[in-house]
Parts: structure tokens; sequence; C-alpha cells
């Protein structure tokens, strides 16, 4: 077991060691410095929108349901709120 | 069995309003997959800009109309804020809705139809999809956003139709509000990207 997870580690290390530009890649070995820059530039962006998209979306789900918990369980009409006397919804 | 305020037996569970409608899930995936699609696009015009020889735009290519299409812009926007009173005046059930609604969606066509004639006084001028890059790039940008506008105004009237038939809920109105927003929201980018 030991051995295999230190297999598995030994192979990650290697396979990141290992990485390099893609030559296939027509803008990462671009001479032009505004092309490289643009690479770098988009692949931040298509990073960063998709994380963006699921924290976000995560952040306005939690506020729904914090907002539905807060709600009260049995709706109750107005006028029974209004009718209550001392507990009525006005005081 | 003793009923409560509301005329229901005890012991029945309330019905919780659900966290979000399966529509508005279902549109909101599609939304984040077209966000993916549109980004994707949007780098590769970005990258290929960056690659052009000689300046963005290549010479001796027709010059895209920055100010009429600016114009169309805010068409679309009014058109998104139209949507969102209509929402407002809806939950209220106010009767100016289905006014807001049409506003909206006679927005979104102006949208349409004037890009539709931009893209015929650029075609006569010599800007056509194989023409080179900036022709290339600017009708799969622009023309696969006008696909959604499309799709989002058939959304918009069939909703319409629903609200004047007093068929509308709000599980159906707020999907279509979602995709709405999306093509609504990406054009400004689109118009900074290829037309400034």
């Amino acid at each position: 077991m030991r051995l295999a997870r230190a297999s598995a580690a030994a192979s990650a290390i290697a396979v990141a060691w290992a990485a390099d530009l893609a030559y296939a890649c027509p803008s990462c070995a671009s001479p032009l410095e505004e092309n490289r820059q643009a690479f770098v530039d988009t692949t931040v962006f298509l990073t960063v929108v998709p994380l963006m998209m699921m924290g976000g979306f995560i952040w306005w789900l939690r506020r729904r349901i914090r907002a539905i918990d807060g709600a009260p369980e049995i709706a109750v009409q107005e006028n029974l709120l209004r009718d209550a006397g001392p507990f009525s919804k006005d005081r | 069995m003793p009923d409560d305020a509301l005329g229901r037996p005890f012991g029945v569970p309330a019905r919780r309003e659900p966290v979000l409608p399966n529509g508005v899930l279902g549109m909101l995936i599609f939304v984040a997959t077209e966000v993916m699609f549109f980004s994707g696009l949007i780098s590769a015009f970005v990258i290929g800009k960056s690659n052009a020889l000689g300046g963005w735009p290549p010479p001796g290519q027709p010059r895209l109309p920055v100010e009429e299409t600016a114009l169309n812009t805010v068409a679309l926007l009014a058109s998104g804020v139209a949507l969102y009173f209509a929402n407002r005046a809806f939950k209220n059930g106010a009767p100016n809705t289905k006014r807001l609604l049409l506003l909206s969606i006679a927005l979104g066509g102006f949208f349409v139809v004037f890009q539709g004639a931009e893209w015929v006084a650029l075609i006569g001028e010599g800007l056509t999809l194989t023409s080179g890059q900036l022709g290339g790039f600017f009708y799969l940008l622009v023309g696969t956003h006008a696909v959604h506008v499309a799709a989002g105004f058939i959304i918009l009237v069939y909703t319409y139709r629903k609200l004047s038939h007093d068929d509308l809920d709000r599980f159906t109105f707020w999907p279509a509000q979602v995709f709405w927003y999306f093509v609504v929201g990406v054009w400004p980018i689109l118009y900074w990207q290829v037309y400034l």
C-alpha cells in the first residue's frame, strides 16, 4: 500500500517535472511579445471564469437557503396577523 | 381532525418554497456552458488579433460601424432593464407587466433588425466570412450572439403569450429572464472586444 502511494507520488512529480511548452500551440513559442501576453491573459481568463461562476453560484445558493430557512414554515394570512390582539403584526 | 388557521388539517406538513426551481437550475447550467463557449470564442479572437501582422483591424478591410452599434447596444441594455422592471411588476401583480414585457421584446427585436441591416451593409462593403481574419471572427462572434438573441426573442414572445392568457407563472418567467440577462450581459463584452 505504501509502495503504491510512493509510486503514485513519484509519477506525479515526474509528470510535473517533464511538463514543457507545447510547441503545437501557435502562441506559446511566438516571437511576438503581444501574442505571448494574449496567450497568458486568455489562459488566466479561461481559468478564472468557471471558478467565479461556481463560487458565485454557491454564494447565491447559500444566501437563498438562509433566506428560506428564516421564513416561517407555516404561512399565516395577513388579516389573521393583524387581528391577533397583543400579538398583532402592527404592534 | 381539527384544522389550522388556513383550513388545512393539522399534521399535514407545509409545502416549502423550493430553493431553486428545476427550470432555473437547468437554465443556469445551460448558461454556464454558454459562458464558457463565448469565453473560448473571445479568447480565440484576442489571440488571433494579437497575432495579426500590420495591426488590427487589418489594412484594406471595411471599418466596423462603432457609433451605430453603440446605439444598438443601448437598445439591448434597455431591453434588459425593461425585463427587470417587468419582473418586478409581475411579482407585485401590477397591471403594467404586459407593457414592460412588450417593451423588452420590442427593444430586442430592434437589436436583431438593426444588426441584420448592419450585416447587409458590411457584406456590401466586402466584409464576408471568407474575406479575411476580421470577417471570419466578426461573423463567428457576432453571428453566434445574434442566434442567441433570436432564440431569446422567441422565448420572450412565448412568455408574453402565456402572460396574455393569464397562464404565466414565475417558474416559467424566471428561466426566460436568466437567458435574456445572459444575452444582454455578454453583448457589451463582445462590443468592446470586436468593435472598439
